[in-house]
């Protein structure tokens, strides 16, 4: 039997319309991902005011005190944990959470995000209705979020489906502010920028970066308008504009000079604020994208960053006439299905897996022979892509991109059979 | 289980990760959910594991969970054996197949036709009752049955250790402490070290050493499998103290039927002489904090409530153990409603995890468990046990509480 790291069981983009259809390019993981337990906890500890109730095994309450710094056994904010013992596994643990819940209900929790892990969501332990009928004996607000890790390939979802989650605790307001959201990010300067033009115009500005409120994200409907700096935050933007009417400019995605002109012409028309950033770095993009185009015609890459947002990556590098070739995913976020549907009308078509073992798996991608690989380029780090918008972004990632290049072409002019691909 | 404040106690499987964890040229897979074994090696990276074996995952999803298919393990088994060549290949239970009902023998015995020149070894301790003690157990005495073999006994006088693991803080220190004292008083030399400093194919010689030092109750039946296949004597009990030790050791010289070196034994009485009489002094102004809380494994705490109370007169009443099964009458084990209460009024010195410490209001970083909650880098730091345990101790102690 050949088991090594092999693109046997990969599929392509065009056969991928969820994260089921996304396969491990070697199947003894080493070391893995982390699931999405960890980053809602993160998310729970990183808002202020909030308590979390981790449901689930051993494994999951004791290693989640690896994320939560500071257990703290009493309030304001508690971290607690459920675990179901052997009978509750069989029975259901309904009964315990509820005594659970409302004894955090009790020790002021204002809101607890309710997690449920593998063990309960293979039960079918359902917390959505626990919360639901709760709801109206307790003070705090309750947000289940559905967690199971054999649902998913990695954290990512731990932060979006978290968010989700915060919609149910959100009302319509009585007044709107007319300000804006700034969801997810961090506030480069270029964004500050912008923040500084919307402020003048008396509009608030909300940044729901890593820390955030309670008291303020209950209060995120009261906005005109959500700006989405990030994957993870995109489907509770989608979700508030069906609930709530909020509009929102999805600005994480905008890579191109035609993307980026066209989310600050919306951003404009929306702010009724003269937004757009400095006409010089816009010519420079303009340039570069030029270069790049007859530069790297035809040239191939492939993508094994998981903290980018790699299809959208993909996609703008193949409408500079790039071609990927393979595609490691982290998550398909609900969004990607656009993107995946853009980047084959382009005619491409990579590979699509979830890398588990680098050691391994870097030596089946080599005999792809991609020009270019995104990933382990000495760079700031693709990560510094998320959370980001403007022209700067893009710029920094052409310039990169050429500096690798010429490197490379450099150390093979020398005889180094080293270097980038 | 229920609703816990503060960390809950290890699961079974966690157990059988913390015993294998350390052991060199091997590999452990386990057949669940990623996440268990990234952060396990997170747990055991800030314990201090280094270099042991090889640990994988499978990852497992929604429709090998519906159609039972366990292609995964055996493709994932495959890969590993194929590149990593290991001398022995662990499987690890998780919480999810444990639900579904995989049958890990039954896997491990169709991968053993297919690799028959590999050992292979499923462990058993998944359910969601038992505790990480049993999971500890139940390795190190499938390590004995499955791997140890019938070999002569070695020329010189050698030891096994059996027990020590990556759970207990300082584990590295405590084996090395051992290891100097057996060498000082009986110039014995190190066999093996199960589980903390071993090589698989070293396991092998388990049977060669003259007797086995058993540092945890979970070593028993170990202990008396080796007894009966290899006619090896044990001793088990962790020695904390100077007296403690002192006893610990002539248990030893009696079982092996020995004189010790008294020269070395002298001098480590000595070396401790003067930080002890000190300590004594400085307790007659201090009775009011001269209380230890110590929380932990059975063994731990009852070791060191021993030394507190016979050596220096430290009442040890405010301690607990973290298993009920372990539990005596002297020795309680107590569940989060009880101990909150006490914990805050607590007066004198508190050895627990930092989560406990923390809700106590207590800057102490004496730790007994390794938990994750701290990093330890260092494995020459001081030991517990032993002689020079003894001293670092006394001197830990004396500092609380006048601190």
């Amino acid at each position: 039997m050949k088991n090594k790291a092999s693109f046997k069981y990969i599929k392509k983009l065009s056969q991928i319309k969820s994260n089921s259809g996304i396969h491990f390019l070697s199947p003894a993981a080493f070391p893995g991902n982390h699931c999405p337990l960890h980053t809602a906890v993160r998310t729970g500890t990183d808002i202020e005011g909030m308590s979390s109730l981790v449901i689930g095994s051993q494994e999951c309450g004791f290693y989640s005190r690896l994320v939560v710094e500071k257990t703290k056994g009493d309030g304001p904010e508690l971290h607690w944990m459920y675990i179901l013992d052997a009978k509750e596994v069989v029975f259901g643990c309904r009964e315990g959470l509820i005594e659970a819940i409302k004894e955090m209900d009790a020790q002021g929790a204002k809101g607890i995000l309710l997690i449920s892990t593998c063990v309960p969501e293979l039960i079918g332990e359902d917390i959505e209705s626990v919360a639901f009928e709760l709801q109206e004996e307790v003070q705090a607000k309750l947000f289940p979020v559905k967690l199971p890790h054999f649902r998913c390939n990695s954290y990512p979802s731990g932060f979006w489906k978290s968010f989700e989650a915060l919609i149910s605790g959100m009302s319509f307001p009585t007044e709107k502010n007319g300000g804006v959201n700034l969801l997810g990010g961090v506030m480069s300067p270029g964004l500050k920028a912008m923040m500084e033009i919307l402020k003048e115009k008396n509009k608030p500005v909300y940044h729901v970066g890593i820390k955030k409120k309670l008291e303020d994200i209950l209060n995120l409907p009261k906005a005109a308008l959500n700006l989405v700096l990030s994957s993870w935050d995109q489907p509770w933007a989608a979700a508030m504009e069906k609930k709530f009417g909020i509009p929102y400019i999805p600005l994480h995605s905008a890579y191109s000079l035609q993307q980026i002109d066209q989310a600050f012409e919306r951003l404009e028309k929306l702010t009724e604020a003269a937004c757009k950033q400095q006409e010089g770095e816009r010519e420079k993009l303009a340039v570069l994208e030029h270069r790049f185009r007859q530069a790297f015609q035809g040239k191939s890459f492939i993508v094994t960053e998981g903290r980018a947002d790699t299809i959208q990556l993909a996609l703008y590098l193949a409408s500079l006439g790039m071609k990927p070739l393979a595609l490691h995913l982290e998550e398909f976020f609900p969004e990607d299905k656009q993107w995946s549907q853009a980047l084959l009308e382009l005619g491409m078509d990579p590979f699509v897996f979830h890398g588990v073992n680098f050691e391994e798996e870097g030596v089946l991608l080599q005999s792809l022979k991609p020009d270019l690989r995104l990933g382990e380029l000495t760079m700031r780090g693709l990560n510094s892509l998320n959370g980001n918008f403007g022209y700067q972004r893009s710029i920094e990632l052409l310039t990169e991109i050429f500096e690798a290049m010429s490197a490379h072409e450099e150390a093979l002019e020398g005889g180094i059979q080293d270097g980038i691909a | 289980m229920g609703l816990h404040k503060f960390r809950p106690v290890p699961s079974g499987r966690m157990g059988t990760l913390l015993a294998l964890a350390t052991i060199k040229d091997a590999a452990l897979l386990e057949f669940g959910s990623m996440g268990h074994m990234l952060y396990g090696r997170t747990l055991l990276e800030r314990s201090g594991v280094r270099g042991g074996c090889r640990l994988y995952s499978s990852h497992i999803d929604e429709s090998d969970i519906s159609l039972g298919d366990t292609r995964r393990i055996q493709r994932a088994a495959a890969d590993i054996i194929e590149r990593d060549r290991p001398e022995v290949l662990f499987l690890l239970p998780s919480s999810v197949p444990e639900i579904i009902g995989t049958d890990l023998p039954a896997i491990c015995g169709e991968l053993e036709e297919e690799f028959p020149d590999t050992l292979i070894i499923p462990f058993r301790q998944g359910g969601f009752d038992v505790t990480y003690h049993k999971g500890i157990e139940e390795a190190l005495l499938l390590l004995c049955q499955k791997i140890s073999e019938p070999v002569p006994k070695t020329e010189k006088l050698t030891f096994n250790i059996i027990g020590s693991c990556a759970d207990f803080y300082n584990f590295h220190s405590d084996a090395r402490e051992i290891c100097r004292m057996l060498k000082g008083a009986f110039d014995m030399e190190t066999l093996c070290i199960m589980t903390s400093d071993i090589r698989a194919k070293d396991i092998k010689r388990l049977g060669g050493a003259h007797i086995n030092i058993v540092l945890r109750q979970e070593g028993v039946k170990s202990a008396e499998y080796l007894k009966q296949q290899y006619g090896t004597p044990y001793v088990y009990q962790r020695p904390y103290g100077f007296a403690g030790t002192q006893a610990w050791l002539a248990q030893i010289g009696e079982v092996l039927g020995i004189l010790w070196n008294k020269e070395f034994i002298d001098r480590e009485q000595l070396e401790g002489a003067d930080g002890m009489e000190f300590a004594v002094h400085v307790l007659e102004h201090w009775k009011h904090r001269a209380s230890l809380a110590a929380v932990g494994h059975f063994d731990i705490v009852q070791g060191l409530s021993s030394f507190a109370e016979q050596e220096l007169g430290i009442s040890a009443q405010a301690s607990w153990c973290d298993s009920p099964q372990m539990a005596t009458a002297q020795l309680a084990y107590r569940k989060e409603a009880e101990w909150m209460e006490q914990i805050r009024t607590h007066k004198g010195i508190m050895m627990a995890a930092d989560d406990i410490l923390e809700y106590a209001g207590v800057r102490s970083r004496m730790r007994l468990m390794n938990t994750g909650g701290d990093w330890q880098l260092n494995p020459y730091a001081p030991p517990y046990v032993g002689y020079r345990g003894a001293m670092n101790l006394v001197n830990l102690w004396i500092n609380e509480m006048i601190g």
